[in-house]
């Protein structure tokens, strides 16, 4: 019990605290970036420490200082108690969900295994997951279980200020939230079809297969339609550009968390940003082979056309690599993230409304029965 | 047999942790300086106005609700999908897909009614 | 341990449960602590599912209660923003002492057939022959299977359940001006608001 304990602690601490909050830290002072690359303008570049500016990267220790010595104040109308506790409602659902998500394959001890249909079977005792933090059986189930409370913190924070703007927010969130959360469901219909699992792990290490001989199984190749979906659905269930109807500064002032101050707006802020590495972490586990490397395997690359070992590498080497190609795919996802909010214009609500119901929903659904019929008439 | 709640558990307890810790810095850290017109409900630099709880349009309840019916009609597709590769290899394939087929074209008749309605028009 | 862990979720559970009914606050916050306390009580009955082995079940709990349709009832309550005056409606009447007898006459049904053996005896030997094997017990697989076989007929009754509310929800919520189920009188206002103009030269063609 005391080891689970310490073990979970130190993944706990190395993915989550460690990896994606320091991803979503950094992606505050890249967003500056890319708008100021975009709007040709330098961005972020002169908080400093001693001379050294590192490109503007000083500013998130500056920002983060600057707002921990700010005042922490609830407006008088407000509801002083859920007030209080919507940014908790945000922030810890969005951390949480990254429980279930395995950033390296399990690992067989000893590194006793055998390369079997594609993937690493362990020979001697039991595989242990050292790279994710909880094995929840129904994964993907979960995530959406913990994404659907996200919704909280934003309702409830919004109808807490007791303020219009806050409250206008609120219901959009709500009502934006809801309706990209069945449109997410319904777009990995199809994706649990081909690889017949919730199990994350499982689904990558199927996402290992190659088709024809040559091409890795991966989401994207698989469900190309389903990726473009998701993708979107997910972008607007993150609330951010283009679809930060919520919080739109033209018209809301700053939307739901408009009264909030200090680090009451900071963890907000940054659960925005964290639940953006979310959708980065779970396209690539879904999509994009998570930590899967093509032709890599336990014991070393493999010769797609022969099947045969034409590279060998250590084992715990070949771990490195798995992870670090997932850190690598997560990290080009959330710049992509980037771009499209700094190119694409803001949607009007209706617009977003539309997209959600009329085209993502009815797309998805077609997207089910095809890839139906097809597993159907390949079978 | 507990392990996969325990882990998460151990997250959420870290989660919380951080963030109270967070704002317990903050807390030591700011000032506070409270005035009247601080504590005043924001509306752009205007005196406030009114009670800030106001009615919202019916529409907005409507897509709440549509959504809770095909958020379970998701779920109800979840199992079908993950089991339908073992049924196609058991043979029984067309069955479970008609079984499907079934079951989304109900449901499919009721987002054809819905968008008929205009239920999901926003003008 | 576990029976630790039992009581205390389904203390918990019955804790928030009286909390819903009884919110600590009166008033118009009253209905938003009764929803958030439910949502809590959803929790604690997923944790006992969980305890179950019902995993599944357990994740749904949360996904479908707790994320969704507890989504809709705040969802409402800010939307509404009922007024002091209207939620205040608290006096004791002959329907509230009624349902709380039936509510109490029901309890003691339910006690007393499980205090049963026979009915209480085969569900617990059975609960203590799956724990034996629950690695598939209670999974989306299993589910699953017993879903598209024994339960298919319930299954696909539940797309016509969910059809039907569907339709229940798009009359009652969605006020067509051109709508057969108003009065006229209504019909006419929501088409003056909408236009801006008296309905009386639609009249002819509508």
């Amino acid at each position: 019990m005391l080891v689970l304990i310490a073990l979970t602690l130190l993944k706990v601490v190395g993915i989550v605290l460690a990896f994606v909050m320091l991803v979503a830290t950094i992606m505050t002072w890249a967003d500056r970036k890319q708008s100021a690359l975009i709007q040709d303008r330098i961005g972020p570049n002169r908080a400093s420490i001693g001379s050294v500016r590192a490109a503007g990267l000083i500013h998130i220790l500056a920002d983060a200082l600057k707002t921990l010595f700010k005042e922490d104040f609830t407006p008088r109308d407000a509801n002083q108690g859920l007030f209080r506790i919507a940014p908790f409602l945000a922030f810890v659902p969005a951390l949480l969900a990254f429980a279930v998500i395995p950033v390296g394959d399990t690992y067989c001890p000893d590194g006793a295994f055998i390369v079997q249909n594609f993937r690493d079977v362990c020979t001697a005792g039991a595989q242990a997951d050292y790279f994710r933090v909880s094995n929840m059986g129904a994964g993907l189930l979960c995530i959406f279980a913990i994404v659907s409370l996200g919704v909280y913190g934003a309702s409830i924070g919004g109808w807490a200020s007791n303020n219009k703007f806050a409250l206008i927010g609120g219901v959009r969130v709500t009502a934006q939230m809801v309706s990209y959360e069945v449109t997410m469901g319904l777009t990995l219909v199809g994706l649990l079809m081909i690889y017949g699992t919730v199990d994350l792990n499982e689904m990558v290490r199927a996402q290992g297969t190659l088709l024809w001989g040559f091409v890795p199984m991966w989401g994207i190749v698989t469900q190309p339609v389903a990726f473009f979906l998701f993708f979107t659905a997910a972008i607007a269930e993150t609330k951010r550009p283009p679809f930060d109807i919520p919080e739109a500064e033209s018209e809301l002032a700053a939307g739901y968390f408009v009264e909030y101050s200090s680090m009451r707006f900071a963890l907000f802020t940054l659960s925005e940003y964290v639940a953006s590495v979310l959708v980065a972490m779970m396209v690539t586990t879904l999509f994009l082979g998570g930590w899967q490397v093509p032709y890599l395997y336990g014991d070393g690359l493999h010769n797609p056309m022969t099947g045969d070992l034409a590279l060998s590498i250590p084992y715990l080497l070949v771990k490195v690599i798995q992870i670090g190609a997932f850190c690598f795919k997560v990290l080009a996802l959330c710049w992509l993230q980037l771009q499209v909010r700094w190119t694409l214009p803001r949607f009007r609500y209706d617009q977003l409304m539309k997209l959600g119901w009329k085209v993502i929903l009815p797309l998805s659904l077609i997207n089910v029965l095809v890839t139906g019929l097809w597993l159907l008439v390949a079978a | 047999m507990y392990e996969q709640y325990i882990t998460l558990g151990i997250l959420a307890a870290v989660a919380v942790v951080t963030g109270a810790a967070i704002l317990f810095l903050n807390s030591i850290l700011g000032p506070k300086r409270w005035t009247a017109s601080k504590l005043d409900t924001f509306e752009t630099g205007n005196e406030p106005e009114g009670d800030a709880r106001q009615r919202f349009s019916i529409r907005f309840y409507l897509v709440a609700i549509l959504f809770i019916l095909f958020d379970i009609e998701v779920v109800f597709l979840f199992p079908w999908a993950v089991l339908y590769r073992q049924y196609i290899a058991a043979g029984l394939g067309l069955f479970v897909f008609i079984e499907m087929l079934v079951f989304i074209s109900i449901l499919g008749v009721g987002l054809a009614y819905v968008w008929r309605k205009g239920a999901l028009e926003w003008d | 341990m576990e029976a630790f862990f039992f009581y205390l979720f389904a203390s918990l559970a019955v804790a928030t449960a009286l909390a819903v009914v009884f919110p600590p606050m009166r008033g118009a916050r009253a209905p938003i602590h009764s929803a958030i306390a439910l949502v809590a009580c959803f929790f604690c009955v997923a944790a006992t599912y969980a305890m179950l082995q019902a995993h599944l079940l357990a994740v749904l709990q949360v996904l479908v209660y707790a994320g969704a349709i507890m989504v809709l009832f705040i969802f409402v309550i800010m939307l509404l923003n009922l007024q002091t005056d209207e939620t205040a409606r608290t006096e004791v009447g002959f329907v509230k002492v009624l349902s709380g007898l039936l509510v109490l006459a029901t309890t003691a049904g339910v006690i007393g057939f499980l205090r049963n053996d026979d009915v209480l005896l085969p569900i617990s030997k059975q609960l203590v022959a799956q724990v034996a094997h629950p690695e598939t017990y209670g999974s989306i697989e299993e589910i699953g299977k017993l879903m598209l076989s024994e339960y298919l007929f319930a299954f696909e009754l539940t797309s016509i359940l969910l059809l039907a509310s569907i339709v229940g929800a798009v009359v009652i919520a969605k006020r067509d001006p051109r709508s057969t189920f108003m009065p006229e009188a209504l019909k006419q206002q929501l088409y003056r608001e909408r236009h801006g103009k008296s309905a009386s030269g639609r009249k002819g063609g509508a």
